[in-house]
């Protein structure tokens, strides 16, 4: 039996603010975009604010109507980052086996560790105690026997909690739960499955095997392994050798305009490409995801003859990819990623044909980094971004987020 | 059609035309081989792309004319396999029988009049040069041609005769390599080679005195070599003015020699190469040259002697660039020219001036 810890950092962004600053604890807060112009959307809110119904993805004077109170933050990635690495370096005080998920989440694998730290439950406690003492914040931790069920237990009790579930609880603690909080199940799959009468992670799990791939393909198998708690993926620490940065988004309506999808491209790119050059990397390969109406996946990859990290060439290589393989089939899901990593060269080849505008784009996004970072995300805008009204109904979100789940995008299968 | 050849003989004929065959194509008769048998006991092998055109002729015994198109791949790998023994072709219907000794193949043959027609050319063997020296001159040059499709032109190779010199020319934007020699011709010309060409003819061009006749038309370059003729497609467009890129000056001038230098820098190389970058440090003072390189596996400290014209400098290159010159250059000492860290330098023989490499530095952005 494995011994697998999930770790979730709670109300992350707004933690850090509260940690970093003690006029904001004990009271709501959020971190959120532009204050000034009202729409901006909160990223994070304190679990105080929470009380009052704010929500994450909440446009800011929604909530101001719901807590007057409400003291705004605007983000600062920088602290958020390295906060983040020195929660993971925690964790790895207890076993190099850490996965990094997202800035605040994490998969520990501590079989084996029982006899330096203790069992799991005791692992996972002292981990909330260091994080609590030496930076302040609070981290729900889920202790099970795979990733799945440890995220699933991460998740049942927060803030600052340690949950347990064991693989005969499995029936017991997550199949009352509705459908939607299972991992990998969006919206979208949701009604698909409330459409065959499937409403709990229970009714999805004693569903006939053969009902959910006919209706799903093999993708049908993976829902169905993870209602039953079967889950046998390892926690591979691979943090030292991130292999990419991508975004992927559902666009508010069904494209077909070549000039829209290049907008959303753009919006896609900016946040690859920032994120890209906030680690400080470069890639050769460049990666379009695209869903058709009919549901229909299509990844595709291409090698760039050079390392990248220009918003402007991650957005031309992406358009380019996609174009030849579109069928002119209705979009309803855009995604970039750069993988082909290594670290930004502080060397630059000298060529006969000087690309001058290189050095412009290059200047181009470090100022519109430097500009985003001091003052939100959706202080400053491309104008190209704005003919569609991208830069307004186009939320990118600031950490990795490609397709839910690589292994049910195999082969280009439906989701 | 029916003829009767050595296997050797039908091997090499194969193997020299299969080099215009092409592998992915989305017309399936161009992955066939030509082949043709005429009453005058000789039977032509052709292959093309439509780009490259490679025409070969063995002399055998003919018994029945006629022509067809057969699978290149397959024809070619049972004629491989087959012993060291006379080979029947017979052609009865639509099938092609093949027949040496207890084995018999049997290929199904292709319309011969949908294979396409070479392009024909009136040849006037504007130039006669050795196939040695075509084979140097390409080997000497091709390596730097450009690998990406961003400017097509930079993909051939430059072939100019002017003011009584024949010139090889590529270059790829990060270094330019030149090759030339004195050639007896009033003809002038400059036309630019696809590398894929090239490769191909320095493989069938044989280490031997004996001439290649060279032809040249607007669209297209021929060579003649006996038996067989290859033909293709030139590129489009003009190249680049590379005259103006080779500096006439320098300000330092380095006389060292090539097989240290080339050992120096293979081993640097090796870490250089580990960091994706092959990135490697000269540093040139009076008698000394130092060549450094590190990457997150460790680090390598190099030093050649020198006979160093000028001041002092600190440069940094794509290792890859040294190495492809060096390995290539036919003299023990070469001169090493340079001007800033940010300027070419030039290599060049210090037996002869036939020779000419330029490769750009790396600009080390500082922190």
């Amino acid at each position: 039996m494995r011994n697998i810890l999930h770790v979730d950092l709670n109300a992350f962004y707004a933690s850090v603010e509260q940690a970093e600053d003690k006029n904001l604890q004990g009271k709501p807060v959020a971190v959120a975009g532009d204050k000034e112009k009202r729409t901006g959307i909160i990223l994070t809110a304190s679990y105080e604010a929470r009380r009052y119904g704010i929500k994450t993805g909440m446009t800011i004077g929604d909530a101001l109507k719901l807590c007057r109170d409400l003291i705004l933050v605007k983000p600062n990635f920088r602290r958020y980052v390295e906060y983040s690495n020195r929660v993971m370096d925690i964790l790895r005080s207890f076993t190099p086996d850490v996965e990094v998920f997202s800035i605040d989440e994490a998969w520990l694998d501590v079989s084996g560790c029982e006899g330096l730290f203790g069992d799991g439950v005791e692992i996972a406690n002292l981990i909330r105690k260091k994080i609590r003492e030496e930076l302040g914040i609070t981290a729900s931790v889920g202790v099970s026997y795979c990733k799945l069920m440890a995220k699933m237990a991460s998740d049942l009790k927060k803030p600052d909690a340690t949950s347990i579930i064991d693989e005969k609880d499995v029936p017991k603690i997550i199949w009352p739960m509705p459908v939607e909080e299972l991992f990998g199940v969006g919206r979208r799959m949701k009604s698909r499955l409330n459409e065959l009468g499937i409403f709990t992670i229970g009714d999805l799990a004693n569903t006939p095997l053969s009902l959910l791939t006919n209706n799903f393909g093999k993708v049908g198998r993976y829902y169905w392994n993870y209602a039953n708690g079967i889950d046998f993926s390892k926690v591979e620490s691979s943090y030292d050798c991130i292999k990419g940065v991508g975004n992927s988004i559902t666009t508010p309506k069904d494209l077909v305009d070549v000039k829209e999808i290049s907008e959303i491209f753009m919006v896609l790119a900016e946040s690859v490409g920032m994120r890209l050059r906030r680690m400080g990397f470069e890639g050769n390969v460049v990666e379009v995801v695209f869903r058709k109406s009919s549901f229909e996946t299509i990844v595709r990859r291409h090698k760039v003859n050079e390392y990248i990290d220009t918003t402007v060439d991650i957005h031309s290589e992406a358009l380019n990819l996609f174009l030849k393989n579109w069928d002119r089939s209705k979009i309803r899901l855009l995604g970039i990623r750069v993988t082909g990593l290594r670290e930004k060269q502080k060397f630059e080849q000298i060529s006969l044909f000087e690309d001058e505008t290189k050095k412009k784009r290059e200047k181009l996004d470090m100022c519109l980094d430097t500009i985003r970072e001091k003052y939100g995300k959706y202080s400053v805008f491309r104008a190209i971004t704005m003919q569609n009204d991208s830069n307004k109904t186009i939320r990118v979100l600031d950490k990795d987020e490609w397709i839910p789940m690589n292994s049910f995008n195999k082969g280009g299968g439906r989701i | 059609m029916w003829f009767i050849c050595e296997k050797e003989l039908l091997q090499e004929a194969i193997n020299t035309v299969q080099k215009a065959t092409s592998t992915k194509t989305t017309y399936p008769i161009l992955e066939g081989i030509h082949i043709r048998a005429t009453k005058d006991n000789k039977v032509t092998f052709t292959a093309t792309d439509l780009d490259l055109g490679i025409e070969t002729f063995i002399e055998t015994e003919v018994y029945q004319e006629g022509a067809t198109v057969v699978n290149s791949k397959l024809f070619g790998e049972f004629i491989r396999k087959l012993p060291n023994d006379k080979i029947i072709i017979k052609m009865e219907n639509n099938n092609v029988y093949i027949t040496c000794q207890k084995s018999e193949f049997v290929l199904l043959g292709n319309n011969p009049d949908e294979f396409p027609k070479l392009p024909t050319i009136n040849e006037n063997s504007m130039y006669e040069i050795s196939q040695d020296l075509i084979k140097s001159m390409i080997r000497s040059t091709i390596f730097a041609i450009a690998q990406e499709e961003t400017r097509p032109i930079l993909t051939g190779v430059l072939f100019e005769v002017k003011d009584g010199k024949l010139s090889f020319v590529a270059l790829d934007g990060y270094r330019l390599a030149l090759k030339r020699y004195d050639i007896d011709s009033e003809n002038e010309i400059s036309a630019v080679i696809p590398g894929k060409t090239l490769n191909e003819i320095s493989k069938i061009l044989e280490t031997t005195d004996e001439k290649a006749k060279i032809t040249f038309t607007p669209n297209h370059i021929l060579f003649n070599l006996g038996n067989t003729k290859v033909i293709s497609r030139l590129l489009d467009g003009e190249f680049i003015n590379y005259r103006q890129i080779i500096p006439e000056e320098y300000r330092l001038k380095v006389k060292v020699n090539r097989n240290e230098l080339l050992d120096s820098i293979e081993r640097a190389s090796l870490l250089a190469r580990e960091g994706k970058t092959n990135l490697i440090k000269f540093d040139i003072k009076d008698s000394n040259m130092i060549i450094t390189s590190n990457s997150q596996l460790g680090k390598v400290y190099e030093e050649v002697n020198i006979e160093l014209e000028g001041e002092n400098l600190k440069i940094a290159f794509n290792s890859k660039y040294f190495l492809d010159v060096l390995r290539i250059i036919d003299s023990d000492e070469i001169y090493l020219e340079f001007t800033t860290n940010v300027s070419p330098c030039v290599v060049k023989k210090c037996n002869s001036d036939d020779y000419i490499y330029l490769v750009l530095p790396v600009r080390l952005v500082e922190e």
